[in-house]
């Protein structure tokens, strides 16, 4: 074994345009040790994992593996030199059996050209799943015939295949591999982890602190995009974690708290009454009243998405119901919502909100076209259309060469308040349910934003706010509903003058 | 709001796209402009370029007689290709609108002697409306791509024409068609030019001044977010197969007016052209661009090709290649390579 680390990331950095993922991060994984890897959402951890697969190139660093230094960006390379990669998005063929998925690529090398190729790979993947006591899981069976957390299993499986196969001690990086997995595979998962320790390098990365906790000998914290902290996993308690994982100094101005007003009446606008959605969450109660922003907290992945998707009619309740202005609402759709002053400002722009080749002012006005049409011929009032997009455009200080540019070519913080200003334009807008709505944006124009949502609250309009930075989230909110697991987990007030601290929530996140 | 940020709006110069430095000189300008509105150029270039090269060729292409056998082609043709235009817009694609039209075809042959015109008339379009709505059905409930939807439609409605017309053509004695389609009104344009610039002028105005032709950009340009924006999808997809349907029965009946009688798998022929035509026009098969005026263009476009080809006595094999090609062109000009993958 070589004295040098296994893996050895130095001096790594990334940024998407405005947003600085990766900053200075350096990091080492030698054989034996189990690198936890944690940190909150956004805090760098999904670039850091695409910057060891290889699928995402850094802007400055050295990579290095086995003492030899790595291609950046090359996911090919970083695989032959020994590093496997089990993501949360599985890379699975899925029409193909589990013993030819296992060995992919690499069959000639493993069992030679000659007939019967098939029965001794066969015979190969039987061992290894043996070895692996992996007894539920057929190497005959096809990927598509398995259950989620079985083809994690063989995900899992693959790596270590791969890792037996090759000389040097190989490198396997599970990333929330449990997310899919009952406490048995769980388990099942963690026996294999001890046992295979000496001969592999791991990086776990989770947000289930108590699974790191119990597999770690070492804990590598990351907060906006840098390392806190590295330090060895003995008598390390989940309070210690939680403080480096969200310390440090909020700014109240940045929020404008003081023009905090909260909620103008009792008598809510809009509620969600044991609300359950079939996998995303259940038994959901959730109260906004006019003048109120509500933060919904929680990792990815914990339902408050979905929540936020709900009450703006965009996802289906299987069970519960929705109750906007004191009515139920038995019919709930986006269509419904929009005409009942229900509006969703959704998470991800290109996908979601943007009608990339259209005008900024098309992109505008969309949202209130049945607003401007004539009312006995239908025909849309042109020269209106044209008042109102200016007008909004103006209020919102978007930046535009002029409004018949198509979206595409306006900057993300300038796209998003299109999406505003559609909105802004209906007038009558009881609720507003934003989810991540400063994503990718960059500082000067999330001040904005944040003056925009401020100033909407006090005109007594409901706010839903769902955002992974949990920063946002206690500045804005005059209450934050903290989501794990599907369920509401805590509910805590965050007025003005005494808000809560990043663990004070983080506690019930994970 | 603040006011510098607005100064500033309104003093930045207009960006350049494409590859042009900023401020590089006459060639970047026109580059951007180029960039912006190449989908309206392209046609507007070749219908000039088509009209002075045959003209050069052949001193009768510019005449009396041209003109009127252009605008009947042209009238027959920009029906039909309108019937599509709207499927396209939305990020589809119907080509069952051919089959339909000479499905029509049959039907008002069938049924205008024992009916009379004007109910037969409504007759033939509404059937014509039902069979694009089964389109939209098909394609928005069951969830089956348009293409093959509307591929399987062509050949059952190519199956029903010949079925009812036992595979012969269909005389009728009514002399309305006539008058609606062949004789003229205004000057010596023939009726059916009318009826086919009036469509267009109708569905131009319904896609760009009412909320419902948004739509349809919005739904062509981005599915989800229309769908996140309030727009009920499902029924503005619905909508449109069905207009489509009722507009390639249209198609039809100018069709049978200007053959006087029935003819099974008459308008089939015209599907590629129609194609062509919405394409050269400028709208993009991956949605969200265009439009029925860009339509009328593109129909005058594959229609002056045509009959320029026949006036230099070019044989009809090699016009069928020259189209092939055209339509190739036309859509590698238009379509926006951003959402490739969009076109299966």
């Amino acid at each position: 074994m070589t004295a040098a680390p296994t893996l050895h990331l130095t001096g790594v950095s990334k940024s998407y345009g405005p947003v600085r993922a990766l900053q200075d991060v350096s990091l080492e994984v030698r054989p034996g040790e189990v690198l936890g890897l944690i940190g909150e959402n956004g805090a760098g951890k999904s670039t850091l994992i695409g910057v060891v697969a290889g699928t995402v190139r850094p802007d400055a660093g050295v990579v290095r593996v086995h003492g030899r230094d790595a291609p950046l960006g090359d996911a090919r390379a970083m695989s032959a030199s020994g590093v496997s990669v089990v993501v949360q998005e599985q890379a699975l063929v899925e029409s193909l059996r589990v013993y030819e998925n296992l060995y992919l690529g690499r069959e000639v090398d493993l069992v030679g050209r000659a007939p019967g190729r098939g029965r001794r790979l066969r015979r190969l993947a039987r061992t290894l799943l043996a070895e692996l006591h992996l007894d539920e899981i057929d190497a005959d069976a096809v990927v598509a015939d398995l259950t989620y957390p079985q083809r994690q299993l063989v995900e899992i499986a693959k790596a270590f295949a791969i890792a037996g196969g090759s000389d040097a001690p190989p490198i396997i990086l599970l990333d929330e591999p449990t997310s899919a997995l009952t406490e048995h595979e769980a388990e099942i998962l963690f026996d294999l982890i001890a046992r295979w320790r000496d001969r592999v390098a791991f990086i776990y990365v989770s947000h289930i602190l108590q699974d790191v906790l119990r597999l770690s000998t070492r804990l590598l914290v990351l907060r906006d995009g840098r390392v806190v902290d590295t330090l060895a996993n003995d008598e390390v308690t989940d309070q210690q974690l939680h403080a480096l994982m969200v310390g440090r100094a909020r700014s109240t101005d940045y929020y404008r708290e003081e023009e905090q007003s909260g909620a103008q009446d009792d008598t809510p606008v809009a509620e969600l009454r044991s609300a359950s959605s079939a996998a995303d969450f259940t038994q959901v109660d959730l109260v906004v009243r006019p003048g109120e922003i509500v933060g919904l907290a929680g990792v990815v992945g914990s339902g408050k998405s979905s929540v936020a998707a709900a009450i703006a009619g965009a996802l289906p309740l299987s069970d519960g119901e929705v109750v906007i202005a004191g009515r139920t609402r038995r019919r709930w759709s986006v269509s419904h919502a929009v005409r009942q002053g229900v509006l969703y400002v959704p998470p991800e722009r290109a996908r979601d909100s943007l009608f990339p080749n259209a005008s900024v002012r098309s992109n505008i006005t969309i949202g209130f076209l049945d607003l401007l049409a004539r009312r006995s011929v239908r025909l849309l009032r042109i020269r209106d259309e044209r008042a109102r997009a200016t007008e909004l455009s103006r209020r919102l200080a978007v930046k535009a060469s002029s409004l018949s540019v198509p979206v595409r070519e306006l900057s993300g913080g300038n796209q998003q308040k299109t999406v505003f200003a559609r909105w802004i334009g209906r007038g009558h807008c009881q609720v507003l349910v934003l989810d991540d709505p400063t994503r990718g944006i960059d500082v000067g124009t999330r001040e904005e934003i944040y003056g925009l949502i401020r100033s909407l609250a006090a005109d007594g309009i409901g706010v839903v706010l769902c955002t992974e930075s949990l920063e946002e989230v206690i500045g804005l909110a005059d209450r934050v509903v903290v989501m794990r697991d599907g369920r509401v987990s805590a509910e805590i007030d965050a007025p003005g003058s005494t808000k809560p601290t990043e663990i004070d929530i983080v506690e019930h996140m994970m | 709001m603040t006011q510098n940020l607005m100064d500033e709006t309104a003093t930045a110069p207009r960006q350049s796209r494409g590859s042009g430095a900023p401020g590089g000189g006459p060639l970047a300008v026109a580059g951007s402009l180029w960039g912006r509105y190449r989908n309206m150029l392209v046609p507007v270039l070749a219908l000039v370029g088509l009209v002075l090269y045959f003209q050069s060729q052949s001193p009768a292409f510019v005449s009396e007689g041209s003109a009127q056998n252009i605008l009947r082609q042209m009238a027959f043709l920009t029906v039909l290709a309108l019937a599509g235009t709207f499927v396209i817009l939305i990020g589809g694609i119907d080509l069952s609108v051919a089959a339909n039209a000479t499905l029509a075809g049959i039907l008002i042959a069938t049924w205008i002697d024992d009916y009379g015109g004007a109910l037969a008339i409504a007759m033939v379009i509404a059937v014509g409306a039902l069979v694009g709505l089964a389109n939209g059905l098909i394609t928005t409930v069951l969830k089956v791509p348009s293409f093959l939807v509307t591929l399987g439609m062509m050949s059952i409605l190519n199956g029903i024409s010949n079925q009812i017309s036992d595979g012969g053509p269909v005389s009728f004695a009514s002399g309305l068609l006539q008058t609606l389609v062949n004789e003229s009104t205004v000057g010596s344009i023939p009726n059916g030019a009318l009826i086919a610039i009036g469509l267009t002028v109708l569905l131009t105005v319904i896609a760009f001044a009412t909320s419902y032709g948004r739509h349809l950009y919005a739904v062509g340009g981005n599915e989800r977010a229309a769908a996140l924006s309030g727009i009920r999808v499902r029924a503005v997809k619905l909508s449109v197969f069905a207009l489509a349907g009722a507009i390639a029965a249209i198609a039809g009946i100018i069709f049978t007016g200007q053959a006087s009688t029935g003819v099974p798998m008459g308008a089939d022929a015209s599907l590629l052209n129609s194609i062509a035509a919405i394409v050269v026009g400028g709208t993009a098969l991956s949605g969200g661009i265009g439009g029925p005026h860009r339509t009328l263009l593109g129909a005058l476009v594959i229609v002056i090709l045509g009959s320029g080809m026949d006036i230099t006595a070019v044989d009809p094999y090699t016009q069928l290649v020259v189209k092939g090609i055209v339509v190739i062109a036309a859509v590698a000009l238009t379509i926006d390579r951003r959402r490739y993958g969009v076109i299966k």
